[in-house]
């Protein structure tokens, strides 16, 4: 630990980039692995055929969990990272911006163990032979549309902490300020899941705009690192 | 310590202090605004009458649901305001503090996921479902929103009593104020403790039981937005 906190603001903002990438590798994995699509666009199929494909599949289905549970830890790490990096910036606003994130972070994380129902359900238990088989598909369904609602509604709080966290890139100056104005219209954009409609509407593009966002302040943090020279100002180090 | 970074550093505390004060009321009003509308087209009646009356007012329902959601949200900013307000007082008891908001705020959130499952469960029993009406009736009893309310009211009690402490140990605000802040969130902790423990409080009871820390949220909301804090 001493060493980490040695370290020269580029070299940390270079292993923020990293954990952000692993994120985004184990996110990625576990969403294209899973058989059933738990993200903001929600499950496709009838509860039969989603039943169906969880017991067929059902390695990978538990793959796409344990992945996803591992992009959140990675968020939770990028979290703290975050909060180390814009400190100097504000204090009080990183905080803020970890604490919405962190909160995401454990809904998100609470939605997973809807994720893992259907397995309990599908697998034979003696409790739930008492309901039938179009019931039980019911459930299944039921328990993977909770998983979409909790994602919605971490989305709601990472759409406050990228709206934050963009503020901060904007106001830092060691970070480019577009990144910061796309990182929080990001934040806007998913802030609107709060209005199911307008969410669903612009779903896709709203996708697409928080992988260029995050994508782009990942890759920066990876491969440029920070101004080391401005971050030392900002914080008031010689 | 300069004697202008102290005075900017007192500004800074002033104005989170009005910045809570602000939250302080919104949380109060998004909650309570997402109760009345939630439970007023829930109403009485049995659950086919309210699945009726939900399906019927689905985008109310889901506003009402979204305010809950926004009371969530406006929880943190609430405990980083009195957190920065107070943290000259005792660093590590407003850190706790802050600590046991936001975990209020994450239960609190989950509980919200949880309603929108009751929601597609009414939604369900109004029309063909696998289910039969008294077997919908029977899940939406298992509604986490319920028991989520308790033990996050526990949490939010027990940051409530920790920041009302605090405020008592100065003079940011009347002590007559924070005092019956400590003592109204020790009440509102006794009750939903004791509410977990035998469930079935009389619904009376708890309403009695939340006027004094209702008061005490009002009056230190308005006091920091209004006045602000004496340093």
């Amino acid at each position: 630990m001493k060493g980490m906190a040695n370290l020269s603001a580029p070299a940390r903002a270079r292993i923020t980039g990293v954990v952000y990438l692993l994120f985004f590798v184990t996110a990625i994995a576990g969403a294209i692995v899973m058989p059933v699509a738990g993200g903001p666009g929600g499950p496709s199929g009838d509860a039969a055929a989603i039943a169906n494909s969880i017991i067929r599949h059902q390695s990978a289905y538990e793959a796409g969990v344990a992945l996803g549970l591992f992009s959140t830890a990675f968020y939770v790490a990028l979290s703290g990272l975050f909060y180390w990096l814009f400190r100097p910036v504000s204090r009080t606003l990183s905080l803020l911006a970890a604490l919405f994130s962190v909160v995401g972070c454990a809904v998100g994380a609470s939605g997973n163990l809807f994720l893992l129902a259907p397995l309990e359900i599908l697998g034979g238990s003696s409790y739930a032979r008492v309901f039938t088989a179009d019931q039980l598909q019911s459930l299944v369904l039921l328990f993977i549309n909770l998983n979409v609602q909790a994602n919605h509604v971490a989305l709601v709080f990472f759409g406050s902490f990228q709206l934050v966290l963009g503020y901060l890139i904007f106001r830092s100056t060691f970070l480019p300020r577009a990144i910061g104005v796309l990182i929080a219209i990001a934040g806007v954009g998913w802030l609107t899941f709060m209005v199911p409609p307008i969410s669903s509407a612009l779903l896709v593009y709203l996708e697409i705009l928080g992988i260029v966002a995050e994508g782009l302040l990942m890759l920066w943090l990876l491969v440029l690192g920070v101004n080391g020279r401005r971050w030392a100002q900002v914080a008031g180090q010689p | 310590m300069t004697a202008t970074s102290e005075l900017s550093a007192q500004d800074t505390q002033r104005a989170y202090a009005r910045a809570a004060g602000l939250f302080y009321l919104l949380v109060l009003a998004f909650d309570i605004a997402g109760l009345v509308i939630t439970s007023s087209i829930e109403g009485g009646g049995g659950f086919a009458a309210s699945a009726g009356r939900v399906g019927a007012s689905e985008v109310v329902y889901r506003l009402g649901l979204c305010l809950s959601l926004l009371g969530s949200m406006s929880t943190i900013p609430l405990a980083i305001g009195l957190y920065v307000t107070l943290k000259s007082v005792d660093g590590n008891l407003a850190l706790t503090a802050l600590l046991f908001r936001s975990a209020e705020a994450v239960i609190g959130a989950v509980g919200i996921v949880g309603a929108f499952a009751i929601l597609q469960i009414y939604l369900a029993a109004n029309h063909a479902a696998a289910f039969d009406a008294n077997q919908l009736h029977a899940l939406t009893v298992l509604n986490p929103l319920a028991v989520s309310t308790d033990i996050a009211a526990i949490f939010f009690c027990t940051g409530s009593t920790i920041f009302f402490y605090l405020f008592f140990k100065t003079q940011f605000i009347p002590r007559m104020l924070s005092g019956w802040g400590v003592f109204a969130s020790v009440l509102y902790l006794a009750m939903w403790f004791a509410n977990l423990v035998a469930p079935g409080l009389p619904s009376l009871v708890q309403v009695i039981g939340s006027i004094p820390i209702l008061i005490a949220e009002v009056g230190t909301g308005l006091w920091l937005l209004i006045r602000g804090i004496r340093l």
